[in-house]
């Protein structure tokens, strides 16, 4: 039964790629770099209103999306329809998110949606050397006519993507993230999608500023660096470049308040490495399970000395483990 | 027979909120092990408490079936005695009125094993998934997954050595919430990722 799901996926999938013959485009900065400025800069234009899935693992979660723009900001209301009642607002990188339930408000700002496109122009962060851009055609997507491109990376280090875009304005319409035999580890798409949504800029910054009766909590985080923490950082995985580095990450657990948390990306995917110290108590349960993973994201975990390291990405397991090996305790 | 035969209802509330006392206590527990209705009593009163207390509407039934495989399970699990050498505190005189209490050691054991006995299952659910188990076999076991681990989604599924069981922690919960906040730094975030991430269901925030 198994074989024959893969074949039947393989039949799909392959259909697809013969429909419309792969153009492979050189893999070169300039090609992936203009194409990925481009889905950058659509968000700026376009207004709509939609509903988003993402898949991923066993798990599935929808929400509902509206999404403006005054051609200067955007601002970007997300309510999940799964789980606990949640609501987040986004505007450019300002980010609040409201529990109606419990009446709390989470306020931060996002520096991560703002780096782009600056943090790739530095030397080394070249996504053309790691990931060759090809087209494969067209498809419909939530009613909408798209162009398919995908992601091919250039080693096992990294994950694929397939990309399906709105044909004349580049909006995502779909995400696939592909493992290294390229089946899809997790995808995101709008299952409907309405251009010019009857809402207004002002109407959502209204609700987004509106935290009365909520309880506002804003995370406290300092900017670091591997050196100032103590740390060196070997040759670790090729493309993967040290990003940020904070330190006191508040995300709901008083003893995860300690730890310090270094981003790392090669343009596309991104991994999380949090220092803390070793607890015997707690991180006895998370060694015996030592591979984890969730669709896309996976976790390694590695011990130095009086340290804990923990490594969360969207990468294969074995990035995790070499950018946890490329940290080293400083003498 | 016993006048307690069939339990009532009013008695299931009865000994749910711990008003029965000595004999009459024992006689309502045990009616209550052994009628079904009084089982579907006691789960339906759970339920309202729980709902009452509850801030999400996200409540179902447990699977009777479920606890029924589990408890035979258990049945049949050897059950080891508490070390002669482990001092165990008891009151000198036990009130005549004592009601079992949660943290009663012989409970804790019991809670104890049964944990033990879900992981064994979750374990063994894991090496069937990868195909390590015969193929179609055990049925009955195969559908011991808990549903409410399987729609977490912070729970991750863990892989070691051919094993994959769901793993729920808090920490680990808000590993990922902060990675998924401050650490998706990419290309595709502002268009994808940033709608991916705000569309998890991120229980236990």
């Amino acid at each position: 039964m198994k074989r024959f799901f893969f074949w039947l996926l393989g039949m799909m999938v392959g259909s697809v790629v013969l429909a419309a013959p792969p153009s492979a485009i050189p893999p070169s900065h300039g090609a992936v770099h203009l194409w990925l400025m481009q889905l950058h800069d659509v968000t700026r234009q376009r207004t709509y209103e939609g509903t988003y899935v993402v898949s991923a693992g066993n798990t599935m979660s929808t929400s509902r999306i509206w999404h403006v723009c005054n051609g200067r900001e955007q601002i970007e209301r997300v309510d999940a329809l799964n789980g606990e009642r949640r609501t987040t607002f986004r505007r450019d990188d300002s980010v609040v998110t409201f529990w109606p339930d419990s009446r709390t408000a989470l306020r931060e700002t996002r520096e991560s949606l703002g780096l782009f496109p600056n943090l790739w122009q530095r030397p080394g962060a070249d996504i053309g050397r790691f990931y060759q851009m090809q087209r494969l055609g067209h498809e419909r997507v939530a009613g909408i006519e798209s162009d398919v491109v995908q992601l091919v990376p250039a080693d096992t280090r990294r994950f694929g993507y397939r990309v399906w875009t709105e044909r004349q304005s580049g909006l995502v319409l779909k995400l696939q993230t592909l493992d290294i035999n390229a089946q899809v580890l997790e995808q995101a798409a709008f299952s409907e999608l309405k251009f010019n949504a009857p809402i207004g800029f002002q109407q959502l910054k209204g609700l987004m500023e509106n935290t009365q009766g909520y309880q506002v909590h804003s995370p406290k985080v300092v900017k670091t660096t591997v050196d100032q923490e103590g740390w060196m950082l070997g040759a670790g995985v090729p493309g993967f470049q040290p990003v940020r580095c904070y330190r006191g990450v508040e995300a709901g657990v008083a003893d995860v308040d300690r730890s310090v948390q270094c981003i790392f990306s090669d343009g596309l995917a991104s991994v999380s490495i949090f220092v803390e110290p070793f607890d015997a108590r707690r991180h006895v349960q998370v060694d015996a399970h030592e591979n984890l993973s969730m669709g896309a994201t996976h976790l390694r975990v590695r011990r130095v000395q009086d340290w804990w390291l923990t490594a969360v990405g969207e990468v294969p397991g074995g990035t995790l483990t070499g950018l946890l090996q490329a940290l080293e305790r400083k003498k | 027979m016993s006048d307690h035969f069939p339990l009532h209802s009013e008695r299931v509330s009865a000994l749910m909120d711990g008003e029965l006392r000595g004999a009459e206590f024992a006689q309502a527990a045990l009616a209550a092990g052994e009628s079904p209705d009084a089982r579907s009593d006691w789960d339906t009163y759970h339920l309202i408490g729980v709902a009452l207390r509850s801030r999400t509407a996200d409540l179902r039934l447990h699977d009777p079936d479920f606890v029924a495989r589990l408890r035979d399970r258990l049945a049949r699990e050897p059950m080891r005695a508490a070390p002669r050498s482990t001092p165990v505190v008891q009151p000198q005189n036990p009130p005549a009125t004592a009601v079992p209490a949660a943290n009663d050691a012989r409970w804790l054991r019991v809670v104890g094993l049964a944990s033990v006995v879900a992981l064994a299952f979750g374990l063994w659910q894991g090496w069937q998934s990868l195909g390590g188990g015969a193929q179609g076999g055990g049925p009955a076991l195969a559908q011991l997954t808990a549903p409410d681990l399987a729609d977490s989604s912070a729970g991750a599924s863990v892989s070691s050595k051919g094993a994959t069981v769901m793993l729920r922690d808090p920490r680990l919960d808000a590993l990922l919430a902060a990675h998924r906040q401050r650490g998706s730094v990419s290309a595709l975030q502002m268009p994808a990722g940033f709608l991916r991430n705000a569309t998890f269901d991120e229980a236990g925030r």
